[in-house]
C-alpha cells in the first residue's frame, strides 16, 4: 500500500488545514505555529520552484546515464538491445523512486516525480521495442502501472492517467464486434458514470484520506470522459477515425440528436448539480464544457463569422459575470462572489500579470501588426529594427 | 476546512475557543465564486477586444467600419469613466480595485484604446512615417494607467510594449520564437533594455513608489539579461570568456537578490541560466579532445554536474527555508 508514513502524513494533512485557516485569519500565528510543532512532519517537500529544478535534473542525469549506457552497449544489436536497456532502466529509476522516498524522505520533491514518471516510461517503450505489443496490451501496461504509482506514491497525475487508462482499455477491447462499435459512446459514459460514483465512495471512506487530491483528479477526468464520450463532434471523429465509416457524413451519425442533445444538456446538468451539491468542480467542468459545447456547434454550423462570434462570447461572458457578481453580492443559494480570503497573495498577482501581457501581446495587437506596418505590437517588430 | 482536525487540535488545546468558533462559522458561509467570476470576465474581455480588432480591419473599406470604431472608442471611454468613478483614491504604495472586475474593465478600455490607436494610424497615418510613435504612445498611456490606476497587468503589458519598441518580443511564449538572437544588434538592444529593466526594479523598491510593481521589472529584466547574455555567449564564441565572466557577474547579483528576498522563483532560474553558460564553457573544452572520448566525457560531465545542482538546489532550499 502506500510508500509513506501514515503518521507524518496525518500530521502534514493537519499543518495543511492550520497553514490555510492562518492565511483565512480564523486561527493566530502561534496558534498555527503550535500546530505544526505539536504534528511534526519531515518529509522533504521542497518548495514548487524548487521541485521543477529537482525534475528536470533528474530527468537530465537520467537521460545522460542512459545515453552513455547505450553508446557502450548497442553495437550490432539494435533495437532489442536498447528496449533490454530501457526496462533495465526503467527497474532501476522504480528502485530508486523506492529508495528516495524511504531513506530520505522526499515526498513531491522533483525527483521522486522524475524517477516515477521515468519508470513508467521507460518500462513501456522498452516493452514496445523488444516486441510487437498490441494496443490492449499497451493499454493493460499503463493501466497497471498508473494503478501501481496511484497506490503506492498517492500521485495525481498518475491518478489522472489510471482514470483515462480504464475507458480507453475497455473501449479499446469493445470495437472489437460490430455491435462494440455501436454502443461503443455509451459504454464509455457507463463506466465514466461508474468510475465517478466510485471514486465518490471512496473519498468519504475514513481510510482514503490521503487519497483525496488522487480522487479529485479521478473525478475531474471521469466528468470529462463522460462529456467527450457524448459530444458530437468527438463521436463523429472517433467513428471515422476508427471505424473508417465513410458512409456517414459530417452530418449525420447514428443516434446523431442524442449527441447533440449530451453535447448541451451535460455542462448544463454539471453546472446544476454543482450548484446543488455546492461542489465547485462540477460548476468549474461544466463551465469549461459549456465553451465546448459553442465551440462544437460552431464547428457545424458557421451563423457568424469567427470575429463576430468572438463579440457576442465576449460579450455574453461579461454582462453574465456582471449580472452572477452582482446577484450574489449578499450571498444567495450558497455561494457569494466576495472574496473570501482577504490577505494579499503576491504570487498569483504577478502570475495572473504575465499571462495577461502575454495574452493581450497575441490577442489585441495581432491584427495591428499585420497592418500597422510591422513594428506595432509584441510580434513583428524585430523585422523593423 | 476539515471540522474534525480542528475538533482534534481544540481538543489538545492547540486551539482556542475563540479560533473554533470562527473556523465553524466559516464553514457555515457561502462559498466564494469569484474566481470562477473573474475568469469569465476576463475572458470575456479578450474575446471582445480581440474580435473587434478583427472586425475593424476586415470591414475597413465598407461603410460600417465607422460604426465599429466608434463602437470601439465607445467602449474605451465607457471603461475608463468607470475606472475613474469606482477607483480607490492614487497613493505611492498599492492601491486596492474597488471591486473584481475593475482590473478587467480597465484591461479592456486600454485595449480597445491601443486597437483605436493603430486604427488610426492605418487609416489616417497619424504618425506619418514615425511607426515607431505607434508603438510609443501606447507604450506611454500603458505606463500612465498602470500607475494610476494599479495594475501589474497593464504594466507587463506597457513593459512588453517598450520591448518591442526597442525591437524585442518579450513575453514568455515569444521570447525564444521570435527573436533572432544571432543578431547583435538584438543582443545589445535586449542587454542594454534588461538593465534598464532591472534598475527600474531597483529604483521603484529603493523610492517605494508602487513598491509592488518590483517584481514585474525584475523578473522580465532577469530573462531577458540571461538570454541577452548567453546568446552573446554562443553567438560571439571568440569571447566566451568575457561573457561567462558577465553571466557569473549577474548570477551572483540575483543570487544576492533570491537571498535577500527568500525567492525560489530567482533561485531555480539563475541555477538553470547559469548551468547552461557553465555547461557550454565546460563543453568548448572538452570537445578539444579526440571525437569518441569528448562524446564520453561530455555525457560524464552531464550526469556529475546535474548531480551537483541537484545537491546545490537542496542545500539552498534548506538555506533559504531558515532565513
Amino acid at each position: 500500500m502506500i510508500i509513506y508514513n501514515g503518521q507524518w502524513l496525518q500530521n502534514n494533512l493537519v499543518q495543511q488545514e492550520a497553514a490555510a485557516a492562518y492565511a483565512d485569519n480564523l486561527i493566530t500565528q502561534s496558534e498555527k505555529d503550535a500546530a505544526i510543532q505539536f504534528y511534526p512532519s519531515h518529509f522533504y517537500s521542497p518548495n514548487i520552484f524548487i521541485r521543477i529544478g529537482l525534475f528536470i535534473l533528474t530527468v537530465l542525469i537520467t537521460s545522460f546515464t542512459l545515453g552513455l549506457f547505450f553508446m557502450f552497449f548497442t553495437d550490432g544489436y539494435g533495437e532489442k538491445s536498447i528496449g533490454i536497456q530501457c526496462i533495465f532502466f526503467g527497474i532501476a529509476a522504480g528502485i530508486a523512486a523506492e529508495w528516495i522516498v524511504r531513506a530520505k524522505h522526499h515526498r513531491q520533491s522533483g525527483v521522486d516525480d522524475a524517477l516515477m514518471w521515468m519508470c513508467g516510461i521507460l518500462l513501456i517503450a522498452g516493452i514496445n521495442l523488444l516486441t510487437t505489443v498490441s494496443a490492449i496490451t499497451n493499454a493493460w501496461i499503463i493501466l497497471c502501472l498508473a494503478l501501481y504509482f496511484t497506490i503506492r506514491f498517492a500521485d495525481r497525475l498518475m491518478a489522472g492517467v489510471l482514470a483515462t487508462a480504464i475507458p480507453a482499455l475497455i473501449f479499446l477491447i469493445i470495437i472489437q464486434w460490430p455491435a462494440g462499435r455501436l454502443l461503443a459512446p455509451f459504454v464509455l459514459m457507463a463506466t465514466a458514470a461508474l468510475i465517478y460514483i466510485g471514486a465518490g465512495k471512496i473519498k468519504t471512506a475514513e481510510k482514503s484520506i490521503y487519497y483525496r487530491p488522487c480522487v479529485t483528479v479521478i473525478e475531474l477526468t471521469a466528468l470529462m470522459i463522460f462529456y467527450i464520450a457524448g459530444n458530437y463532434y468527438a463521436v463523429s471523429e472517433a467513428q471515422k477515425e476508427f471505424f473508417n465509416a465513410g458512409s456517414y457524413t459530417t452530418h449525420s451519425i447514428p443516434f446523431g440528436w442524442f449527441f447533440w442533445a449530451c453535447t448541451f444538456l451535460i455542462p448544463l446538468v454539471y453546472i446544476f448539480r454543482g450548484m446543488q451539491k455546492k461542489d465547485l468542480l462540477l460548476i468549474r467542468t461544466g463551465a469549461v464544457l459549456c465553451a465546448a459545447a459553442v465551440y462544437t456547434f460552431r464547428f457545424y454550423y458557421h451563423v457568424f463569422a469567427p470575429e463576430i462570434a468572438m463579440i457576442v462570447a465576449g460579450t455574453g461572458c461579461i454582462l453574465l459575470s456582471w449580472w452572477l457578481g452582482r446577484l450574489l453580492q449578499q450571498g444567495r443559494a450558497g455561494f457569494t462572489s466576495r472574496q473570501k480570503r482577504n490577505h494579499y497573495n503576491a504570487g498569483i498577482e504577478d502570475l495572473e500579470a504575465i499571462i495577461i501581457a502575454d495574452t493581450a501581446a497575441g490577442d489585441a495587437s495581432a491584427p495591428n501588426t499585420n497592418f500597422g506596418g510591422g513594428s506595432f505590437g509584441g510580434g513583428g517588430a524585430s523585422a523593423e529594427f | 476546512m476539515d471540522i474534525p482536525i480542528f475538533e482534534n487540535m481544540h481538543g489538545a488545546g492547540i486551539i482556542s475557543e475563540r479560533s473554533m468558533q470562527k473556523i465553524k462559522a466559516r464553514q457555515l458561509q457561502p462559498i466564494s465564486v469569484q474566481r470562477e467570476l473573474t475568469i469569465l470576465v476576463y475572458a470575456g474581455v479578450l474575446l471582445l477586444t480581440g474580435g473587434l480588432g478583427i472586425v475593424v480591419y476586415k470591414n475597413i473599406d465598407s461603410i460600417g467600419h465607422q460604426i465599429i470604431l466608434f463602437a470601439i472608442a465607445g467602449i474605451s471611454a465607457v471603461s475608463f469613466g468607470y475606472c475613474l468613478k469606482t477607483k480607490n483614491p492614487f497613493s505611492h504604495q498599492k492601491v486596492s480595485s474597488p471591486n473584481f472586475w475593475f482590473d478587467y474593465v480597465l484591461l479592456m478600455g486600454c485595449l480597445t484604446v491601443i486597437t483605436f490607436i493603430g486604427y488610426l494610424q492605418y487609416q489616417y497615418n497619424v504618425f506619418g512615417d514615425r511607426y515607431g510613435l505607434v508603438t510609443f504612445i501606447p507604450m506611454l498611456l500603458l505606463f500612465f494607467c498602470a500607475y494610476f490606476f494599479d495594475h501589474k497587468g497593464i504594466l507587463s503589458m506597457a513593459i512588453v510594449n517598450l520591448a518591442a519598441w526597442a525591437g524585442i518580443a518579450i513575453t514568455p511564449t515569444r521570447i525564444l520564437k521570435e527573436n533572432d538572437f544571432n543578431s547583435a544588434s538584438i543582443i545589445s538592444t535586449g542587454l542594454l533594455l534588461s538593465i534598464l529593466l532591472i534598475l527600474a526594479g531597483v529604483l521603484t523598491k529603493k523610492r517605494n513608489i508602487k513598491g509592488h510593481f518590483e517584481f514585474t521589472y525584475s523578473n522580465f529584466g532577469m530573462h531577458l539579461l540571461f538570454i541577452s547574455c548567453l546568446a552573446a555567449m554562443f553567438t560571439f564564441g571568440q569571447w566566451y570568456v568575457l561573457w561567462f565572466m558577465l553571466l557569473a557577474g549577474i548570477g551572483f547579483y540575483f543570487y544576492k537578490k533570491a537571498l535577500a528576498e527568500n525567492s525560489f522563483y530567482y533561485l531555480l532560474f539563475l541555477s538553470l541560466y547559469c548551468y547552461i553558460g557553465i555547461s557550454n564553457v565546460v563543453v568548448r573544452l572538452l570537445t578539444t579532445f579526440s571525437s569518441t572520448v569528448s562524446v564520453y566525457l561530455v555525457l560524464l560531465y552531464f550526469i556529475a554536474s546535474a548531480l551537483l545542482l541537484v545537491f546545490f538546489l537542496i542545500s539552498m532550499n534548506k538555506k533559504i527555508k531558515a532565513l
